[in-house]
C-alpha cells in the first residue's frame, strides 16, 4: 500500500472517532440537570418570562427531538459554529482560538523539554549501563513518573519564585521567564517516561550487528550513537510520545490552573465553575479534536522514521 | 501409588509457590513498592488510632495556620485543623477511590474484553469502537467533562473515573483472549464438548489474570492521581472531606504564609502513586516480563 493510500485510510478511520466524540459531548450536555433556557435566563434576568423562554427554545431548536438536535449540532460543529457563551455572549470558537497560542506555547515548550531531557538521560544511562549515573537516572525517572504535576508546580513556585525570587510566580508574559516553570512542570512526567523508554530501547539497539559494523568501520562514537543507534531506537519512543500526548494535554489543564496561564485548559475549568455549558462543551470538543489530529501526525511520522513500515 | 499422586502434586505446587516467593524477594521494585503500599493500607485501616485529632471537627480558629513542630506535627490549616490528621484520614479517601475505581474497571473491562475477544464480530466492533471514542479524549478530559455535568463530589469522581478506566483492561483482556482462542487446548476442550461458559471460565479467564493484576495495580496509582487532580481543580472531593488534592488546592492560595499546606499533602500523593507504580512494575517483572506497558 502506498503512503497516500495509508494517509487516506488513516484519515477515514479518524472520522467515526470524531463523530463518536461529538456524540459523547452532545449526550453529556443532554443529561445536565435543569433546563438550559432557564439556566441562561437566570443569568440575565431575575425572573423567567415564559414567552421569552418559548422564543429562545424555538430559536435554538430545543423542542426538536434529540436526534435532530444532534445532527444540527454536528453540522454546526463541522462549520466551526460551537455556539454562543452563556456568560460573555461571544462566539465559543473565537474565545477558544484566542486561548490556543498560550496552550500551544506551553505544550510545545513542555514537549521540547521532555524530549531533550528524556532522550539525553536515557541515552547516557544506556551507554553507561549499571553505573552510578544509570542508577541515578532510573531513580529520577521513577520519581518523575509519579510526581503530581500540580505539586511539582507549587514546589517550583515556592523555591524559585517565593524564596529565590528568580522567576515570576505565575501569570503570562511576553518573556520566557514566565514560560519556564510551567513548561518544566508539564514536561517532567513525560521526560521521565521518555527516559525510561529510551534507555531500554537503546540497550536493545546497541547490541545489534549494524551498530557493531558502524563502530568497526571506524565511525566516531558520537556518530554511531546518534545516526545508527538512536535513530533506530526512536521508533518506540515516537509511539510512546504519541500515546503520552494525551497526558500532556490533560496535564496542561492542571498546569494552567497552577500558574494562572490563560490557555484553553483554564478556559475549560473556569467555564465549568460559572456553568457556562456551551463554552465547556466547546473546549472539550476542541481539545479532543486536536488530540485526534495529533495522533494522526504521530502515526504518519513513522513513515519518516522507519521506511520498512508497510502501512497496513 | 494412587495415594501419593495428590501429595506429589501438592508438593510441586508448594515448590512452585516457594520459588515464586524467592524470585519476588529479589525484585527491588516489588519489595519497595509493596512495603509502601502495605504501610499505606495500615495507615488507612488504623487512621483513628494514628491521627491525634479529628480531621474535620477538631477545628479551632485560634490555631489558624500554626506552623509545624509545636502541637501540630505538620502544622495547622486555615481552620486550625491538624494537617497530619487530615493527611492520615486522606489515605482512606485516596486508597478508597483508587481501589473502588479499579474494582469497577476490572469488572467492566474484564467482562467486555472477554465478550469482545470471545464472540468477535459485531459485539467486538461495538465494544472496541466505544473504547476508542473514550480513548480519543485525553485522559483526564473525559472525567472533567463528566464532572462538569454531574457536579463535583467524591462519589461522582468515582463514577467519572470508573467510566473512563475500563478501556485499557478491556483491550488487554481482548488481546489475550484472541491469542488464547487459537491455542490447541481450547480446541481440545471444545472437541470434548465443553460449552462457551466453561471454556471462558476454565481456560481463558485464568490466562488473563496476570496482565489484569498488573494493569489494576498501576491503575490504582493512576486513579489516585486523577482523583487528586480533579480535587485540586475543585471538581472532586468538596470541603471538608480530607482529600489530598483539595488540601493542595487550598495550599496554593497560602503558599507564601503556609508552605506546609502544600508540601505535605503533595508528598503523600507522590509517595502513594510511586508505591503503586513500583508495585505494578515489580509485578510485571515477576508475572509477565514480556508485557509492554
Amino acid at each position: 500500500m502506498g503512503i497516500w493510500k495509508f494517509i487516506a485510510r488513516r484519515l477515514l478511520l479518524a472520522v467515526p472517532v470524531f463523530i463518536g466524540v461529538t456524540l459523547v459531548t452532545f449526550i453529556l450536555m443532554q443529561i445536565v440537570p435543569g433546563d438550559p433556557v432557564a439556566l441562561l435566563m437566570e443569568e440575565k434576568a431575575a425572573t423567567i418570562d415564559p414567552a421569552a423562554a418559548r422564543i429562545i427554545r424555538a430559536k435554538w431548536g430545543l423542542d426538536d427531538p434529540a436526534p435532530v438536535q444532534y445532527l444540527k449540532y454536528l453540522r454546526n460543529a463541522l462549520r466551526g459554529d460551537l455556539g454562543i457563551s452563556y456568560r460573555t455572549d461571544r462566539d465559543v470558537l473565537v474565545s477558544i482560538l484566542e486561548r490556543v497560542p498560550a496552550t500551544a506555547k506551553l505544550a510545545g515548550a513542555a514537549l521540547l523539554i521532555a524530549i531533550v531531557i528524556g532522550v539525553a538521560m536515557g541515552v547516557v544511562a544506556a551507554l553507561r549501563q549499571n553505573s552510578l549515573l544509570d542508577t541515578a537516572s532510573i531513580m529520577l525517572a521513577t520519581m518523575g513518573v509519579s510526581i503530581p504535576n500540580f505539586w511539582l508546580g507549587l514546589l517550583l513556585i515556592y523555591l524559585l519564585a517565593v524564596n529565590l525570587r528568580w522567576l515570576p510566580p505565575s501569570g503570562y508574559g511576553p518573556a520566557y521567564p514566565y514560560l519556564l516553570m510551567p513548561a518544566v512542570t508539564l514536561g517532567t512526567g513525560l521526560s521521565a517516561v521518555i527516559a525510561r523508554l529510551t534507555r531500554s530501547s537503546m540497550l536493545e539497539v546497541i547490541r545489534q550487528d549494524y551498530v557493531r559494523t558502524a563502530r568497526a568501520k571506524g565511525l566516531a562514537e558520537r556518530r554511531v550513537v546518534i545516526r545508527h543507534a538512536l535513530r533506530n531506537a526512536a521508533i518506540p519512543i515516537v509511539t510512546v510520545v504519541g500515546v503520552q500526548l494525551s497526558g500532556l494535554l490533560s496535564g496542561a489543564v492542571i498546569t494552567e490552573r497552577v500558574f494562572s496561564w490563560p490557555g484553553v485548559g483554564r478556559l475549560l475549568v473556569d467555564s465549568i465553575f460559572v456553568r457556562d455549558l456551551p463554552m465547556a462543551q466547546g473546549c472539550v470538543l476542541f481539545i479532543a479534536t486536536v488530540f485526534i489530529g495529533l495522533n494522526l501526525v504521530v502515526d504518519l511520522s513513522y513513515a519518516w522514521l522507519d521506511p520498512r513500515i508497510k502501512y497496513e | 501409588m494412587s495415594a501419593t499422586r495428590p501429595a506429589l502434586a501438592a508438593a510441586a505446587r508448594w515448590q512452585a509457590r516457594r520459588s515464586l516467593w524467592r524470585r519476588a524477594r529479589r525484585i527491588r521494585n516489588l519489595t519497595i513498592g509493596g512495603s509502601i503500599v502495605g504501610v499505606l493500607v495500615l495507615i488507612a485501616l488504623f487512621a483513628p488510632w494514628i491521627a491525634p485529632y479529628d480531621p474535620v471537627t477538631d477545628a479551632d480558629l485560634n490555631n489558624y495556620l500554626v506552623p509545624p513542630g509545636g502541637p501540630f506535627l505538620l502544622g495547622a490549616d486555615t481552620f486550625g485543623r491538624d494537617v497530619f490528621s487530615r493527611i492520615v484520614y486522606g489515605t482512606r479517601v485516596s486508597l478508597g477511590v483508587g481501589i473502588a475505581v479499579q474494582i469497577s474497571a476490572l469488572a467492566v473491562g474484564m467482562t467486555l474484553g472477554l465478550l469482545s475477544g470471545f464472540y468477535g464480530r459485531w459485539t467486538d466492533n461495538v465494544i472496541m469502537r466505544v473504547a476508542e471514542v473514550i480513548f480519543a479524549f485525553p485522559g483526564l478530559l473525559f472525567a472533567i467533562a463528566i464532572m462538569a455535568v454531574i457536579g463535583p463530589s467524591l462519589y461522582n469522581v468515582f463514577i467519572a473515573l470508573g467510566l473512563v478506566s475500563w478501556t485499557s483492561l478491556a483491550r488487554v483482556v481482548r488481546g489475550q483472549v484472541l491469542a488464547i482462542k487459537q491455542e490447541e487446548y481450547v480446541e481440545a476442550a471444545r472437541a470434548i464438548g465443553a460449552g462457551n461458559a466453561r471454556i471462558v471460565l476454565r481456560h481463558v479467564l485464568p490466562n488473563t489474570v496476570a496482565p489484569a493484576i498488573i494493569l489494576v495495580t498501576l491503575g490504582i496509582g493512576g486513579a489516585i492521581l486523577a482523583e487528586a487532580s480533579l480535587s485540586f481543580l475543585g471538581l472532586g472531593a468538596q470541603p471538608p472531606t480530607p482529600s489530598w488534592g483539595s488540601m493542595l488546592s487550598t495550599g496554593r492560595d497560602y503558599l507564601l504564609q503556609a508552605p506546609w499546606l502544600s508540601l505535605y499533602p503533595g508528598l503523600a500523593i507522590f509517595l502513594t502513586v510511586m508505591g503503586f507504580n513500583l508495585l505494578g512494575d515489580g509485578l510485571r517483572d515477576l508475572l509477565d516480563p514480556r508485557m509492554q506497558i
